[in-house]
């Protein structure tokens, strides 16, 4: 009677560990997908590829094969996106219009930085089908590069002949 | 010695013995075959999703570290469109200052060192046991040599490449130009973006489980990645013949001519001998 005691607390454990250890991957797996996800998306902003990039773009991977995981994209230091998850963008937008109609009415021109801080939020699913989790990356980018600016981009790196340089 | 003395099990103790070790050995079994599966799936969790990734960090660093300042006559980077077995299958060729995996011998002949300045290439060949894939190659020639684009060690990268396309850009812009072919001689130029698209295929090992993990169980996968080259870098490559200039204030101008004549005593004198064969 002990010894099939013992074996079913060692059967309990074993199971244990070896769902433990699955959902471990699935985790890391999910995590690693998120950042090179996440890391080619700031690559084509670095390179001035994502149009229309505003404060909240948002949207999933499905074109590389990983619709389940969603991106929103906070662009500036006071971005309200900053720290967003995907899946409460609703709540994020409306206090975003509400900040902004509160800004609108003390208009002042103000000067473009050199560099725009974007922070990408991936919302990743887990083991648990229904949980989602964030993975954030937070990078300073050529402002050029993040509103398409391609006048300031000849401004700042003209094409010149190597003798035009004095 | 009669036979009710005998001590021995009943029929009755035997067979609940053997049904008790039946039922033991069952659970055992199938703990076995789950964990067996649990090993496949994380097997598949972590190894669909490192090899790609793994080769375009190779490429993205070797790129990152070109030797912009280190090159003659803009021989820095050579991009070639190819194809074999109808799949993609780009050449690209570049010089690095990255410490290198195959040591050389140094000038004294006695000790090995890995260079920072070296040629690389990437190369792909028809695998010999599966025609449908692709082998890739990293070739890596230590130092610099007159013809910086060939000769040097193959090492295997990944063997199951279904095609390798690697386009490059001028200059950003709205719609972005994108060409096959980059040649820094031709162009005395350095791209501003080298597009890469990478399709392998991994061997995913049969298990129910990872059907259930985001895609584990796939076996052909896709990458792409831009890699842009910073504008400093870009600068540098594009104006590094600019002459030295003497400045006006003359104290400084004498420094500057103090530096030159000592960089050009080492040359003469040997000490920089880190490239033999230049």
């Amino acid at each position: 009677m002990a010894a099939v005691t013992l074996l079913a607390i060692i059967f309990t454990t074993v199971m244990q560990i070896r769902a433990g250890s699955i959902e471990k991957a699935t985790r890391a797996r999910a995590l690693s997908i998120s950042s090179r996800l996440g890391n080619s998306l700031l690559h084509q902003i670095q390179a001035g590829m994502l149009i229309d990039l505003i404060d909240g773009y948002s949207g999933d991977f499905s074109e590389e094969g990983f619709g389940q995981f969603k991106y929103v994209i906070g662009v500036g230091d006071s971005s309200q996106f900053a720290s967003a998850s995907a899946n409460d963008l609703e709540d994020v937008w409306r206090d975003y219009r509400k900040n902004q109609s509160e800004d609108n009415s003390e208009s002042e021109e103000t000067k473009k930085p050199e560099f725009t801080r974007v922070f990408i939020t991936i919302t990743y699913p887990t083991a648990d089908k229904d949980e989602f989790k964030d993975y954030v990356i937070e990078s300073l980018v050529d402002t050029w590069a993040v509103e398409r600016d391609f006048e300031l981009y000849d401004f700042l790196w003209p094409e010149l002949n190597p003798d035009e340089i004095d | 010695m009669t036979r009710s003395n005998i001590k021995a099990f009943t029929l009755l103790e035997v067979l609940i013995s053997l049904a008790i070790m039946g039922m033991v050995m069952a659970t055992v079994m199938q703990t076995v075959q789950q964990t067996r599966m649990a090993v496949d799936a994380i097997h598949n969790i972590s190894e669909t999703e490192s090899v790609g990734p793994r080769i375009l960090e190779q490429l993205r660093t070797d790129i990152e570290n070109l030797a912009v300042s280190d090159v003659v006559d803009y021989k820095l980077l050579k991009g070639e469109d190819d194809t074999l077995i109808g799949a993609g299958a780009d050449k690209l060729d570049l010089i690095v200052n990255r410490r290198s995996y195959i040591p050389a011998l140094a000038n004294d002949g006695n000790r090995l060192l890995h260079p920072y300045l070296n040629e690389v290439g990437y190369r792909l060949k028809q695998n010999p046991l599966r025609s449908d894939f692709l082998e890739l190659y990293r070739r890596e020639d230590t130092f610099v040599d007159d013809e910086p684009f060939r000769d040097g060690s193959y090492s295997l990268v990944y063997d199951r490449i279904v095609s390798l396309d690697i386009r490059y850009a001028k200059r950003p812009d709205f719609d972005m130009v994108w060409e096959d072919y980059w040649d820094t001689e031709v162009e005395e130029a350095l791209p501003f973006a080298l597009e890469i698209y990478l399709e392998i295929e991994v061997q995913p090992r049969r298990s129910s489980e990872s059907l259930n993990i985001i895609e584990a169980n796939r076996a052909r996968l896709s990458f792409t990645d831009i890699i842009h080259i910073p504008e400093e870098k870009r600068w540098r490559f594009r104006h590094h013949y600019q002459p030295d200039r003497i400045s006006d204030d003359p104290e400084e101008a004498q420094d500057e001519q103090l530096e030159n004549e000592i960089a050009d005593d080492n040359s003469a004198s040997g000490f920089e001998t880190e490239d033999p064969k230049r």
